[in-house]
């Protein structure tokens, strides 16, 4: 269970160039809910996502996952939690250049001491399952968009995640890559996941596998579409 | 919990090499610069360790004490009478008269050290010698005898002749039948030697009888030294006497500003270089604060981060200082410190083969690492911080 | 192979060099021990005092045992314009 509990959210509060991203925003999201967060160009998607997916605290007010108040813990420990607990899709991708599919996905693994040959396991069965195993040794430079786009999603899952956040999963897709991708959001919500999604396609919302969509402009929730 | 720590710093070394290689160009300028800057130090050292390491093994052998004599703050001649003084001061085994002169080559040049032996009088034969080309029994008594060092045989190009001629102040000739030349491999103290008579020597710089240029000295306790060189200074009056410690410590480590100035010099260039450091460890371009972003999303922490960078500094700092140390020691031993030969020389006429062979020493092992590699991971330490601070969600 | 490993063969090549050039040292150090043997005899014989080096001038061949003013005679500045200068001066 995800909540958040009157949070605000300020970058550079002190200076003349402040910015109020959220304002007073509550939300619950329960286990194994898929939640579309929809909103237009700047109006606190992206900083509502990463403060649900433990990149940063909010300013003010209360977020939990499963009980666990997040909202006042040093870097290093969010860090920490966030490894354990959240897989991010973002919206570009933000794959390492240079380095190959295979090494892209097991990026997270590193710090954590794995094995090579655990590494190479638990990412071959993501690319097999995300139809990407043909391509494990190609610089990401060299594969196509949906590709690039599936091997962001095994990184994502390479820790098995319980929670998956997704920002703007299918912003460079094209209609028939889109839906393949709706399709493994499809698979992680059958196999449990919880997952927060943040898109202004409609293709995004109103898929059948979403159980809600909130509306976010200004930096305040709108309440639910369906 | 330990091979896991070991396991995370090697995926970790796995991921710094990676980040190494995809930067190769700009990497390996600052490789090849580093490794420039430690060969030429570690070279600089070798030479002047091998130089102090031979005067510390072959100078065990120098007289315990010369005595030389000053007039108006110059050089003077001894003159022989002044023995009987010395003969009074218990402790001494046995003094030596000696002329030891130069004489400047005008045709080539060169510098020749000529001294006057009263041993080789006496047919004594010379240690170290290679080549003899004629029993000294079968010579003419009448004709001046020398034995030379190499670079006296080359400079005065003899090839198949065996006889030279020098002048006297005069300007008469005085010649000499080379029978011996030294060995090569005595290069280091013979090279520019003509050992020649007592007599001979006198007769060619123009010495009266009786004159000599130093006395040496044996003594028969080494912990008398000291106290036998004070007597001598006093009852010779003007001498300058030189102990056996005196000698030996001058081939000790060149580090003051002034004697040392090529090292002072070469500490500037690892100055520049420990900038050069810091400015490219500083420098992160927009890709590289991206990268960091990147892993700081997907949960490395911070300090994983600095390790990477860690890592990428030891690498290529320990690599330069392993290859820049193994070149200099080939340096040194294949090439006899080329680089730094003509410097050691300097204007010299005559180049004998130096021969170095470079030894190892802890002491300057540690302060070449400390004068680069430390501080190059120094000048790396806060820019690698200061990057690994890129926040997660700077990519967002 | 992983990176790690190169590194480690890398390593391994360099330090296998370092111990041919330390077999090579040791051989020519023990050729130096021979010969001297030779040259301790003939400094002994003929009270020597200094390696040959430099014979551009006579304080600079006999560093050890010119005295101080010798250069200064010449020169106030001699000692330290000889190139030699740079990496071996007597120590005072």
């Amino acid at each position: 269970m995800i909540t958040l509990d009157s949070v605000d959210k300020w970058y550079n509060r002190a200076a003349a160039n402040a910015v109020h991203a959220l304002k007073d925003v509550s939300l619950q999201v329960s286990d194994n809910e898929v939640v579309c967060i929809q909103g237009p160009s700047g109006s606190g998607k992206s900083t509502l996502l990463s403060i649900i997916g433990c990149l940063f605290v909010p300013t003010s007010g209360l977020a939990t996952i499963n009980g666990k108040l997040l909202s006042r813990l040093p870097d290093r420990f969010l860090t920490l939690y966030r490894r354990e607990t959240i897989g991010f899709i973002f919206q570009r991708f933000h794959l390492v250049p240079g380095l190959t599919v295979m090494a892209n996905i097991t990026l997270p693994l590193l710090p954590l001491g794995i094995s090579v040959p655990e590494r190479q396991q638990r990412a071959q069965l993501l690319m097999e399952k995300l139809s990407i195993a043909h391509r494990k040794n190609f610089d990401i430079s060299n594969i196509s968009g949906g590709e690039l786009q599936r091997t962001a999603i095994a990184r994502a899952l390479i820790n098995n995640p319980p929670i998956i956040i997704a920002d703007e999963p299918t912003a460079h897709l094209d209609q028939q890559l889109s839906n393949d991708v709706m399709t493994i959001i499809a698979e992680l919500k059958a196999d449990g996941k919880t997952i927060v999604i943040a898109s202004h396609d409609s293709l995004v919302s109103d898929h059948a596998i979403v159980d809600r969509c909130l509306l976010i402009r200004d930096g305040r929730l709108h309440g639910s579409k369906n | 919990m330990a091979p896991r720590n070991v396991s995370r710093q090697r995926n970790i070394l796995d991921y710094a090499l990676g980040s190494l290689w995809r930067n190769r160009f700009k990497n390996t300028g600052v490789f090849l610069v580093f490794s420039l800057v430690i060969f030429i130090i570690a070279s600089f050292r070798l030479i002047t360790g091998s130089l102090e390491h031979a005067a510390e093994q072959l100078l065990t052998a120098v007289p315990d004490i010369t005595i030389q004599k000053l007039t108006a703050g110059r050089q003077d001649v001894i003159l022989l009478k002044e023995l009987s003084e010395l003969k009074k001061i218990f402790g001494i085994s046995e003094i030596k008269p000696r002329i030891w002169g130069y004489y400047f080559d005008e045709l080539s040049g060169a510098n020749y050290t000529v001294i006057g032996d009263a041993a080789f009088d006496d047919h004594r034969q010379l240690p170290g010698i290679s080549v003899a080309y004629r029993a000294d029994d079968d010579m003419d008594p009448g004709v001046s005898r020398a034995v030379i060092g190499q670079s006296v045989h080359d400079s005065k190009n003899l090839a198949g002749r065996h006889s030279f001629s020098l002048f006297r102040p005069d300007l008469s000739l005085k010649s000499f039948y080379v029978t011996g030349t030294f060995a090569e491999t005595t290069a280091l103290v013979t090279a520019d030697l003509i050992v020649t008579g007592l007599n001979d020597a006198s007769d060619l710089f123009g010495m009266r009888e009786g004159e000599m240029t130093d006395l040496l000295v044996s003594v028969r306790n080494p912990a008398e030294i000291e106290t036998i060189a004070k007597k001598i200074s006093e009852r010779i009056t003007g001498s300058r006497v030189i102990t056996k410690r005196q000698i030996r410590k001058t081939y000790r480590a060149a580090f003051g500003w002034r004697s040392g100035f090529g090292l002072v010099c070469l500490l500037g260039s690892v100055g520049a270089f420990i900038i050069l450091a810091w400015d490219k460890a500083s420098g992160l371009s927009e890709e590289q604060k991206r990268e960091v972003g990147i892993l700081k999303a997907v949960g490395w922490l911070t300090a994983d981060v600095m390790s990477v960078r860690f890592w990428e500094s030891v690498v290529i700092s320990f690599l330069a200082f392993s290859i820049g140390y193994t070149m200099a020691w080939a340096h040194v031993l294949f090439f006899d410190g080329l680089l730094f030969k003509p410097i050691l020389l300097g204007w010299s006429v005559l180049t004998p083969p130096l021969s170095l062979v470079p030894v190892f020493r802890l002491a300057d092992l540690m302060l070449i690492f400390s004068i680069s590699v430390l501080p190059y991971l120094a000048a790396t330490v806060i820019p690698a911080w200061r990057s690994a601070l890129v926040r997660p969600d700077s990519i967002v | 192979m992983r990176p790690s490993t190169r590194l480690l063969i890398v390593v391994s090549f360099i330090v296998v060099c370092q111990l041919a050039l330390y077999q090579a040292h040791y051989r020519a150090h023990g050729f130096r021990q021979d010969s001297g043997q030779h040259m301790r005899e003939i400094i002994q014989r003929l009270g020597l005092s200094d390696l040959c080096i430099a014979t551009d001038a006579r304080y600079i061949r006999h560093l050890s045992i010119t005295d101080p003013l010798a250069p200064f005679m010449d020169h106030p500045g001699a000692i330290e314009h000889f190139p030699s200068s740079s990496i071996i001066v007597p120590v005072r």
